[in-house]
């Protein structure tokens, strides 16, 4: 049982990739619990909700980036969506995942990198939790919409303080600027119930003419 | 059938300020009734509630900006608010307002012009339903920040497709890109719910100059 914020800091405060995946790996097998049970992580079931409400249908195909231990994909599955892929940087959690058997594939990569998937691959993505301190930067937007078809939607959530502190919002307002994608709803959501933290819980449209490089 | 729609129409369909203002003159009288009852105008006390989270008091000055027959005000109020201000282009709709007895200052004013008041003069604007086809630009917007003190907050409805087709988009956007405003929240829910219409309720932050 590690569930102490001493976790949740080695998480926040990595420096580089090799300590936060070694965060991630002493936490992998504890990390639902942890979340679901002592922070009262409830930022999964709030972004499934909203990609239930612009999703033309549950035949849609997900992306789920930065899927940790698939908390996202299994709220998403209760829902009827089936066509729902995984994609992490830690082996650890993603092995965690996979174990839940409701991925149509598992991919191990880096968000803060180029992406290895075609253009407009999916209908929509969905990330949580993954957009924060010590863990991906700004310009994975930039992807996200490489890897959506235009008019499929994005949802996801910046935990309170990373939307200003780590470049999101900027790169967000560029994006949108440049009708790269176009904001549908932007909402204040619980997070990490338990301890009073917040989140930004974001769903935009990826547009036709966009040019996210602008 | 009706004839609610048709008086609706007449609204946005006008093509003069002329003709904007003969429309809200025949509609003023039946207007709440029409809105509220007749097609589930929910947008004032939805915008009201929304802008009601972020004000730290009751005592904060408001405008109610494109007040109409002052269905805003009337929640406002109901939720403790006693420093409320009405603007509208309708002497009709303005008379309406009036009888409600809720605001303090009322202004006639045409939004599409440079307002009359000083820089910061309020804690919030709130615009509820005059965001729309044939009603006022989007450089309302700079407007709405000019008067609004930084730390304030502007609240308003506008409609999905007048949104993109009429500039607002573009306009919040570039506002936001310039740090004249921050958005808070943004969100497409219930506004005339008989009809099944939804808009979108957003509310920024004034960022300091």
């Amino acid at each position: 049982m590690v569930s102490d914020n001493k976790t949740l800091d080695k998480v926040y405060t990595a420096t580089n990739h090799a300590e936060l995946m070694d965060a991630y790996k002493d936490w992998a097998n504890d990390y639902d619990s942890d979340t679901l049970g002592s922070f009262g992580y409830v930022a999964p079931v709030a972004a499934a909700r909203a990609m239930e409400r612009v999703a033309p249908g549950t035949d849609v195909r997900i992306l789920d980036a930065g899927c940790g231990t698939g908390q996202v994909g299994q709220i998403l599955t209760d829902k009827g969506f089936g066509d729902i892929h995984a994609l992490d940087y830690s082996e650890d959690m993603l092995r965690v995942a996979e174990s839940k058997g409701i991925y149509g594939s598992l991919m191990q990569a880096d968000l803060s990198k180029e992406l290895k998937i075609e253009d407009d691959a999916y209908d929509a993505v969905v990330c949580v939790g993954t957009l924060t301190y010590g863990h991906v930067d700004a310009s994975a937007f930039d992807e996200l919409i490489r890897v959506t078809r235009a008019n499929g939607h994005i949802c996801f959530t910046i935990r309170e303080g990373a939307y200003e502190d780590y470049g999101y919002r900027d790169r967000m307002i560029a994006l949108e600027k440049a009708d790269a994608w176009e904001l549908i709803s932007m909402e204040e959501a619980d997070y990490l119930k338990n301890e009073n933290v917040t989140c930004k819980l974001c769903t935009y449209k990826v547009l036709a003419d966009g040019a996210p490089n602008a | 059938m009706n004839d609610t729609p048709e008086k609706w129409v007449a609204t946005y369909e006008a093509t003069t300020p002329e003709q904007l203002v003969d429309a809200y003159r025949c509609w003023a009288d039946e207007y709440d009734k029409d809105t509220c009852q007749g097609m589930g105008y929910v947008g004032p006390g939805v915008a009201a509630n929304l802008l009601d989270r972020y004000l730290e008091s009751p005592k904060s000055r408001v405008l109610d900006a494109g007040c109409g027959t002052g269905l805003v005000g009337q929640a406002m109020s109901e939720l403790g608010y006693s420093c409320i201000e009405a603007m509208d282009f309708s002497h009709d709709m303005l008379k309406v307002a009036e009888a409600k007895d809720v605001y303090g200052d009322i202004h006639q004013a045409d939004m599409n012009r440079k307002l009359s008041f000083d820089d910061n003069s309020y804690d919030a604007t709130i615009c509820v339903g005059a965001l729309t086809y044939a009603h006022v630009g989007p450089e309302v917007f700079d407007e709405f920040v000019r008067i609004t003190r930084p730390g304030g907050f502007i609240c308003f409805t506008v409609r999905d497709g007048a949104y993109q087709e009429y500039g607002y988009r573009k306009r919040m956007v570039s506002l936001e890109a310039g740090n004249a405003f921050q958005l808070k929240e943004m969100v497409d829910t219930d506004y005339l719910r008989k009809e099944d219409v939804t808009a979108k309720y957003c509310i920024y932050e004034v960022m300091e100059s």
